[in-house]
């Protein structure tokens, strides 16, 4: 993209008033995305995102700066004022590189920027028939279409060259089931680190199927019950929940500050002994994956949590300084407009032994969440919240009727304890996790997992 | 490449390529990011983004395309992405706008922020962070202590001769604090947004967010219930924001918005007034025309609780046969047009603050509400979200508050407010700059123990 002698200038050059370190990150990303709603295409869009940004070091301070002029001479200037902001006494220049690493972990069959955009429309018309047809009660459908292929370039002061590729799709499929004005929502979003051959590993319509069903099964709910309960969070996107409370508080960005509840505790109980949790940015096409970081740093499998004690931290390179721990792999960001920092992969709770009827049998009377929504924590207090987008009550040990409008609300440290049983259906999700690096691809998973005992948000009065 | 001639070459392409008419959109904006943590700068960036939205109608329908490589080669790839584009796209409501117009002169003043020596903001920084850890033993940490300030230029240039440009400049502060007692830890956060640099208060900002923080030390949760709610001017701000949406037309006419078939009905108190005002002087989504090039104006969209319009652009507009009200919106050169609010905010009322806090025996204060995104749907209106704050009794704080969640249903909330502040305040801008002066509201279900 740009050539490789220009952006050893720039290195230099960035490192004229001192630093020890610098690196420049190069991307040129095309991207393109289909919207359809009520089974008419509203519009599509391709685009091409390009910049450059260049980071300096200089002990534990950073400094960052991007720029989408890349001619030499803006470059250049651009490098210069970097480094006069950093105002360093040390000086330190990059030696010469060796040939830049590559590595093809996630094997992409069809390029879908190469694809056209009528055959994503195609696949777009399938989801929609589906969703739309599914019963009476659906009177709106929204599906989304995405696709980008990122190419980057980095390069640093000390001698690390990479060239990566990251190619992803996914398609959201949205139904909406009203009935006398009121209004549900339910929702699917599958998508991977691969080109277009991942709709032939997947079948679309059961996606579309399964969120049509949820609308119209939300729209003739109940409100969910207000209160403390025990609740059961089905696999999948259930691991949300983990990513939110937990996940946040175990990167380098907050555990660095010490502005985590986590902070200094690697080797201590923080979740009961059926809690493994893990953080896999290797997993072959898996929508977190990549194989590089965007600090060029291999991806890695990262055991965070082991039989409930705590194990180590996802590190980037500056907090890795910080902190004075190696880099995880885990330096990520959205696009050369960020400073990358410590971020999640693919984050999951490994499978435990319970069966699904052991763990739903279990419970008395409590709240069943088969599918979650989203949600939000802060990282300094744990206190996180989400919200359950298909819920039922379980009365005696069995799924009871369906409830709408619950939210799950507490703080990770407790929640962690409270994990008393883990299933052994693991699987994953796909999210867009946003934080101070932007917006990444990241995939949440888990088993299902029981909770003793957890806030409910709902409309009604307390256990009836 | 010089622009002029990017634009130039690109028009000249488009029409060959069969375009009727065609647009482009530059988003120019250069900033700075600073952050501060204990006394040394954490985070320092400099920022320098430039990028152009092609938008070009093809047999009526509308292609887009974007880049942010303003090069010779980028010209191609523009029109021939857009008109594939433009072929996929179902309906042939294609719309760009080709008349001439009268837009009112804003006469807003700023710094020039790129002029101030970023040493004088990396100082103000660090005062505000002195002065939220001299505020009270209790403070932990700061955790985020942050200074951004930018220069926005959008240039808006069609086939129909159309040439636009607005430049603007504002400045962010943020602070947010960790405050830890022996058995409890708290936080609390505020940005405040200034068009002049001296206006920053490092001091009253920190000593504000510490004070919030110290005082929800030792929060528990209450009985779940139903209560009175007292929601404070921000929480009422984040409230009206994530519900902003459903009064664009667009939403409405998709049946994806609570406000669908309500244009006249009541849907508010009487008190109630809603205004969309693009000439505010305060307002940081203040402009003379919106992103289709249509000229603004101010409006109550609800007016004494009656729903009187939605917001259109030119494409939602032209549905229903009646005008833009010009707010046509799009946060960049990347993003489709849609509609969003410029400066919007219920009208303040008369009563203090204070005064709301005792219009009831008992009080539940809100201060802090999250949750928003996943927790609120604009679609059906209910909401449940994560909350904090104070139980009051005749105006006086009891308790604080934590590990509760209020949940209602927006117009119903709306149709519920039986006390509105004289403390309007704006909050951040987003996707249009949104406030709201206090809100107390008859009832809403609370979930705690």
């Amino acid at each position: 993209m740009i050539d490789k002698n220009i952006l050893l200038e720039v290195i230099d050059a960035a490192l004229n008033e001192g630093g020890d370190y610098a690196e420049v990150f190069v991307e040129k990303s095309y991207l393109n995305s289909i919207k359809m709603i009520g089974g008419d295409v509203e519009e599509a869009k391709s685009g091409t995102d390009y910049g450059l940004g260049l980071r300096i070091f200089n002990k534990f301070n950073g400094i960052y700066a991007y720029t989408n002029n890349t001619e030499r001479e803006n470059l250049l200037k651009v490098a210069r004022n970097t480094a006069k902001a950093l105002k360093s006494e040390r000086v330190l220049r990059p030696d010469n590189l060796e040939p830049a690493r590559e590595m093809d972990n996630h094997i992409i069959k069809i390029r879908p920027d190469r694809v056209s955009q009528s055959e994503k429309l195609d696949l777009m018309n399938k989801a929609n028939q589906v969703a739309s047809n599914y019963d009476d009660s659906i009177k709106q459908t929204i599906i989304n279409y995405f696709d980008k292929n990122q190419k980057i370039t980095f390069i640093n002061s000390e001698g690390d060259f990479v060239n990566d590729a990251r190619v992803r799709t996914r398609l959201a499929i949205s139904a909406v089931a009203s009935i006398g004005g009121e209004k549900q929502t339910g929702f699917y979003a599958p998508g991977a680190h691969m080109g277009f051959e991942f709709y032939d590993t997947i079948d679309i319509e059961e996606y579309a199927e399964e969120a049509a069903r949820i609308a119209a099964t939300m729209i003739k709910a109940d409100y969910a019950p207000a209160g403390k309960m025990p609740v059961v969070i089905d696999n999948g996107f259930g691991g949300v929940i983990f990513h939110e409370a937990c996940g946040h508080s175990l990167e380098a960005t907050s555990v660095a500050k010490k502005t985590s509840v986590f902070a200094d505790r690697v080797g201590d109980q923080i979740a009961s002994e059926v809690v493994t949790a893990i953080d896999d940015g290797t997993i072959p096409n898996a929508w977190g994956s990549q194989n590089f970081d965007d600090e060029g740093i291999p991806m890695q499998k990262n055991v965070l949590i082991k039989d409930g004690i705590l194990q180590g931290y996802l590190v980037d390179r500056l907090n890795g300084r910080r902190m004075g721990a190696e880099p995880t792999g885990s330096g990520r960001r959205e696009s050369y407009k960020y400073a990358p920092t410590s971020r999640m992969t693919n984050t999951y709770i490994a499978p435990g032994e319970s069966s699904k009827d052991d763990i739903i049998n279990s419970v008395d009377y409590g709240l069943y969440a088969s599918k979650m929504g989203g949600g939000s924590v802060d990282p300094s207090t744990g206190q996180f919240n989400f919200n359950v987008q298909e819920g039922y009550l379980i009365r005696d040990g069995k799924i009871a009727e369906p409830v709408r409008g619950a939210t799950l609300i507490g703080k990770g440290e407790d929640i962690l304890k409270k994990i008393d049983m883990v299933g052994d259906n693991l699987a994953h999700e796909q999210g867009m996790c946003g934080s101070i690096s932007g917006a990444v691809p990241s995939n949440v998973g888990q088993p299902m997992i029981r909770v003793s005992e957890l806030t409910v948000g709902g409309r009604e009065g307390g256990q009836s | 490449m010089e622009y002029k001639e990017f634009k130039k070459k690109i028009f000249e392409k488009a029409k060959a390529a069969g375009f009727s008419e065609v647009e482009l959109y530059r988003n120019r904006n250069s900033s700075i990011d600073l952050r501060v943590f204990k006394g040394e700068v954490d985070h320092y960036s400099l920022n320098d983004d430039d990028g152009i939205g092609f938008r070009g109608i093809y047999q009526g329908k509308m292609g887009f395309s974007y880049t942010e490589s303003i090069s010779e080669e980028e010209i191609d790839f523009l029109v021939n992405k857009a008109k594939e584009n433009a072929e996929i796209v179902d309906k042939e409501e294609g719309v760009i706008f080709t008349e001439k117009a009268e837009y009112q002169e804003l006469n807003i003043i700023s710094d020039d922020f790129g002029e101030i020596n970023p040493d004088d903001k990396i100082e103000l920084l660090k005062n505000a962070e002195q002065a939220a850890y001299d505020y009270d033993d209790r403070i932990e940490v700061v955790n985020y202590c942050m200074y951004s300030d930018m220069m926005l230029e959008e240039v808006m240039d069609n086939t129909a001769e159309l040439e636009l440009s607005n430049n603007s400049q504002l400045a962010y502060m943020y602070l947010s604090v960790l405050a830890a007692d022996e058995t409890d830890k708290k936080s609390s956060g505020k940005v405040v947004v200034k068009r002049k640099f001296a206006e920053f208060d490092p001091v009253e900002l920190a000593e504000e967010v510490a004070k919030e923080a110290v005082s929800l030390l030792g929060a528990s949760s209450i009985k779940s219930g139903d209560y009175p709610v007292l929601l404070r001017r921000d929480v009422a701000g984040d409230l009206l924001q994530t519900f902003a949406s459903t009064l664009s037309a667009e939403n409405v006419q998709k049946g994806l918005s609570l406000f669908e078939g309500k244009l006249d009905d009541k849907v508010a108190v009487d008190d109630l007034t809603l205004i969309d005002d693009p000439f505010m002087e305060e307002g940081f989504r203040s402009t003379p025309f919106d992103s289709e090039g249509y000229p603004t104006r101010k409006k109550e969209i609800i007016k004494n609780g009656i729903l009187t319009t939605y917001l259109y652009n030119l494409k939602a507009a032209a549905r229903e046969g009646v005008k833009s009200t010009g707010n046509a919106f799009r946060s960049s050169h990347k993003s489709s047009v849609g509609i969003a609010p410029t400066n919007l905010y219920i009208e303040p009322g008369q009563t203090s603050y204070d005064q709301l806090k005792k219009m009831k025996e008992r009080i539940l204060l809100v201060t802090d509400i999250t949750g928003l995104h996943a927790g609120a749907n604009q679609v059906s209106g209910d909401f449940s979200l994560s909350a904090e704050g104070f139980l009051l009794e005749d105006g006086e704080i009891i308790k604080p508050v934590e590990q509760i969640t209020i949940s209602g249903n927006f117009i119903e909330l709306l149709k519920d407010v039986i006390g509105i502040g004289n403390d309007l305040e704006m909050g951040s801008p987003g996707r249009g700059h949104i406030g709201s002066p206090s809100l107390l509201i008859g009832s809403l279900s609370v979930g705690g123990n």
